[in-house]
């Protein structure tokens, strides 16, 4: 009979040690879940140091706090307190466009959002002029090759040649953000003649580089040109 | 005997001591440092009519007188299209062409067209006297402090309107020379701002021209031209050595007749 007892004994014991693996099995432990509009901003074009409000709706499914983690791409950052589920965003000098990212977690998981923020540079577009080379010399019926570079954190959008105040060529946005021009000198230019190139973002912000070249008085021969 | 004897002596101390000369003169061609000063040419395509030629050569003008005898101008006059020069010969379009054909700068051929010792170094256009010389400036001013391994001593003997020229060359530092060529350049001043270095051709219209095959070392060559006839005698003679292709010039001298 003692015998009997003992076997009951050690199968209760099993029965109760092993209660949470089976449940562990049929109730799995859940992670935070978020609101499905993700992270909420005040606005998400701003202006460099503009600040910005961002929070996060999440519910814990299980018992227990909820913890946030927030990190941002590029030289952005957080005024503190930045664990939670509201914080507030300073946005960088450079313009472009940024990621902000929460953690949420609980005890055991976590999930993640994510939100894109642009921010606006007030500055106008860098251009630089490359080819030709202030003060060169070229002759008339030249062909010239203006080569400028042309960059904004905000994408440069439309780059044009003007040759005396007079538009000679257009380009959009190229990747490299270099733009390449040809125009062939005329009489018009004979002495000193200004390139300029000017690029637009999308801000409508413009920039601009000039040159100053010499266009040499040339006449061709007889059946040449 | 003793005459004879001490005769034998003395030749056989200069033979000796022959070869202890030292060879310091840097014009001597087998002084292994000798050097001379060279004299740059510059040649200028132009045409009468157009200001913008009149520009280049008050520039060269300006230039003469900035760098005196260490240049020498010749000026060839070309047709251009509606603007038919006086001064020009045929000879000088494709002497033209040949030039620019081996500069390394634009290969548009037109007036006025400058070229410095040859088609190395070319300043095209005109759009001021002062956008002439300073594209010149540099150029020269770097060519004449050069220094210069060939020497040209030129002989001229004027019979009526008949000119009879020769040169000797030698190439200096003890160096041997081959494929050059010396060409003759005939200048007519006509005693305007204008017109003071124009080429002008013998009869028949050629550019005089022999070839040098080689120049031994330490030697020198003598070249003679065959006898040129002139309807109006030229003021000046340049005689230039160039490469074989006749577009690199190594030297060059002036006679004024």
């Amino acid at each position: 009979m003692k015998q009997y007892l003992n076997i009951f004994l050690l199968i209760v014991i099993i029965v109760f040690t092993g209660c949470k693996g089976i449940d562990s099995i049929f109730n799995p432990y859940k992670a935070p879940e978020l609101d499905e509009k993700g992270i909420e901003v005040s606005k998400d074009s701003v202006f460099p140091r503009d600040t910005v409000i961002a929070s996060i709706k999440a519910t814990n499914p299980e018992d227990g706090p909820l913890y946030y983690e927030w990190s941002t791409t590029g030289n952005g950052w957080f005024i503190a307190p930045a664990d939670k589920d509201t914080v507030r965003w300073i946005a960088p000098l450079e313009g472009g466009t940024y990621t902000i990212t929460v953690k949420v977690s609980n005890e055991e998981k976590q999930k993640d959002a994510s939100k894109d923020i642009l921010v606006n540079n007030v500055k106008e577009p860098l251009v630089n002029i490359i080819k030709p080379e202030n003060g060169t010399f070229f002759i008339q019926y030249e062909e010239i090759n203006v080569e400028a570079y042309a960059y904004h954190n905000n994408d440069v959008t439309t780059v044009r040649l003007f040759v005396n105040g007079k538009q000679y060529g257009e380009k959009d946005y190229r990747g490299d953000n270099t733009y390449k021009f040809k125009f062939e000198t005329d009489s018009t230019m004979v002495g000193t003649t200004t390139i300029k190139v000017e690029a637009d973002n999308t801000l409508g912000k413009t920039g601009a580089d000039s040159v100053t070249i010499n266009v040499e008085e040339f006449i061709p021969g007889k059946n040449e040109n | 005997m003793y005459k004879y004897i001490f005769s034998i002596f003395i030749i056989l101390f200069l033979l000796i001591s022959c070869d202890d000369i030292p060879r310091d003169n840097i014009l001597d061609p087998k002084n292994s440092s000798g050097y001379c000063q060279p004299v740059i040419l510059i040649e200028a395509f132009v045409n009468t009519s157009y200001p913008a030629c009149d520009r280049a050569i008050e520039a060269l003008n300006l230039i003469e007188a900035d760098y005196g005898g260490k240049i020498v101008i010749a000026e060839y006059h070309r047709d251009v299209a509606g603007s038919i020069d006086s001064c020009s010969y045929l000879q000088f379009d494709a002497f033209h062409q040949k030039y620019v054909d081996a500069s390394s700068s634009s290969t548009q051929r037109g007036i006025p067209d400058i070229f410095v010792n040859g088609a190395g170094n070319r300043v095209s256009g005109a759009s001021s006297v002062n956008s002439v010389r300073d594209r010149l400036n540099p150029i020269i001013s770097e060519l004449v402090i050069q220094k210069n391994e060939y020497i040209l001593e030129p002989n001229i003997q004027v019979n009526g309107t008949t000119i009879n020229a020769s040169c000797k060359v030698a190439r200096l530092g003890n160096q041997a020379a081959a494929h050059l060529r010396l060409k003759l350049i005939f200048i007519k001043d006509y005693g305007k701002t204008y017109l003071k270095h124009v080429s002008v051709l013998p009869e028949p219209a050629l550019i005089p021209c022999v070839i040098i095959d080689k120049i031994e070392v330490g030697e020198f060559v003598e070249k003679k031209f065959d006898s040129l006839s002139f309807t109006n005698l030229p003021d000046a003679v340049i005689f230039t050595l160039t490469s074989d292709d006749e577009v690199e010039i190594f030297q060059t001298i002036i006679w004024e007749i």
